[in-house]
């Protein structure tokens, strides 16, 4: 198999990317939190397009500053980052790997089309919203009235 | 449901890796200890929350508000889910433990126990306060045989990293600064560092029931030790002076020993009888005063 050099360094890009991570959440990648939302490359020039979960995400400058330094690490000359801020970022751009470790490791459970998910603790259907932010403004707190866990809702 | 015989079969279930979960029938003395722990904590986020909000109009720029309004936040949501993990417990509600802490019956962490006194006060609480604090909630996330409160500590202790990344950066910015701006953070650490070294609390009795049922990991003075190796050295590579005339590096093994703590000042903060104890809690009760018209707007009490 042939890769044009666009193809190989957009690989590299996304590649560097996936090394990026959340600065709170130390294993998940941005790129598996669909934070990246696009790449395009001109040259030795890369351009970045971030989309923050929520736009008043109070991480957005960190993030930025360990992409710019991924992607100097790996060698791209010229780095601009940029961030759309039109709310557009939903749950449904977590990867699988996102979705299954927020809700192992982290208790935080994914909800889609306003239905409240199964407990990510013991799978059954009893959470309860508590209140519609907590520690973050991107997640809300659930009680799951099965297990008795205390659970954050993306979504 | 899981019931123990008595506490030596509980203990055989812990030693075996045994993790406990709400709807157990745990031994009394176990869940009074747990429940008296995540309450501590509970009330120690939200009394930080408080302070870290009074800080907000005094950030000095747009940026470092924002920092300190995600903080707030993150602080009282923190003892959000606590409280609601503690009150599931069935030893006290809600109320209960929110009376009891603006009565002043009950602990939170002597840090909050003093006065800021100056922006680079918030700096050295940053840096030096949440590693402390951060240090210590690692070490109980670690092994936490309570399930519940694991939990909610993975995200707990994932946040609060973020915090100490913040406290690095307006660290460095006052080091690089000017002499003034070295100057303040020089007093700033003197009126810090002890309190800061005195979070992890005195050296951790034999018979530590918390460390027994694993919901410690790591002994006081093991932990205050290793945050010392840490921090005295970056202080150093920063060019500020420790405010202990009797540390030294010990010629043999290179550490960093202290000299004897003083420990009358923490055991003021537990009887509420700290340097700023009355005006901190005077605060928290206009505060809950205050917010009473926004807990029955959404039908919740504390």
């Amino acid at each position: 198999m042939t890769m044009t050099n666009a193809e190989a360094s957009l690989a590299a890009v996304y590649q560097a990317l996936g090394q990026v991570m959340d600065p709170e959440y130390g294993t998940l990648s941005i790129d598996d939190l669909g934070i990246v939302a696009d790449v395009t490359l001109d040259g030795g020039r890369v351009e970045v397009t971030l989309l923050p979960t929520m736009a008043g995400c109070p991480a957005r400058e960190v993030i930025e500053s360990d992409v710019r330094g991924a992607l100097e690490n790996a060698g791209v000359a010229e780095v601009s980052i940029a961030w759309r801020l039109d709310g557009s970022w939903t749950p449904s751009r977590l990867s699988e790997v996102a979705v299954q470790q927020l809700g192992r490791e982290f208790c935080i459970a994914i909800r889609e089309n306003g239905i409240l998910p199964a407990c990510p603790v013991c799978t059954s259907a009893s959470l309860r919203e508590v209140s519609p932010v907590g520690p973050t403004r991107c997640r809300s707190v659930a009680w799951c009235d099965g297990c008795r866990n205390v659970v954050e809702v993306v979504g | 449901m899981r019931s123990w015989a008595d506490l030596d079969e509980f203990q055989e279930f812990l030693d075996a890796g045994g993790m406990v979960e709400a709807d157990d029938d745990m031994p009394d003395e176990y869940r009074q200890e747990v429940f008296r722990f995540i309450e501590f904590h509970a009330n120690s986020e939200l009394m930080g929350g408080l302070t870290e909000r009074d800080w907000i109009p005094h950030a000095p720029g747009l940026r470092l508000k924002q920092i300190f309004l995600a903080k707030t936040q993150d602080e009282i949501g923190h003892a959000h889910l606590l409280y609601m993990v503690a009150a599931d417990m069935g030893v006290k509600t809600r109320d209960e433990m929110m009376n009891d802490l603006l009565a002043g019956k009950t602990r939170f962490h002597n840090v909050f126990h003093y006065r800021a006194e100056t922006w680079a006060d918030q700096i050295a609480i940053a840096f030096l306060v949440d590693a402390a604090a951060f240090a210590s909630q690692r070490a109980v996330f670690a092994k936490c045989t309570y399930g519940p409160y694991k939990r909610i500590l993975r995200r707990i202790v994932g946040e609060e990293g973020f915090h100490m990344r913040h406290g690095e950066e307006m660290l460095l910015k006052m080091a690089s600064g000017s002499q003034v701006q070295h100057d303040l953070f020089q007093a700033a650490l003197e009126r810090w560092w002890w309190p800061a070294v005195q979070l992890f609390g005195p050296d951790s009795p034999s018979d530590d029931p918390l460390l027994r049922w694993y919901v410690k990991s790591e002994r006081n003075e093991v932990l205050r030790h290793a945050y010392v190796q840490k921090y005295v050295p970056l202080l150093h590579g920063y060019g500020f002076t420790v405010p202990d005339e009797g540390l030294h590096q010990d010629p043999h093994s290179g550490e960093w020993m202290m000299s004897e703590i003083d420990w009358a000042p923490l055991k003021a903060t537990f009887s509420n009888a700290g340097p700023d104890s009355e005006r901190r809690l005077a605060n928290a009760v206009r505060n809950h005063a205050e917010s009473a018209w926004f807990r029955e707007s959404i039908g919740v009490s504390a």
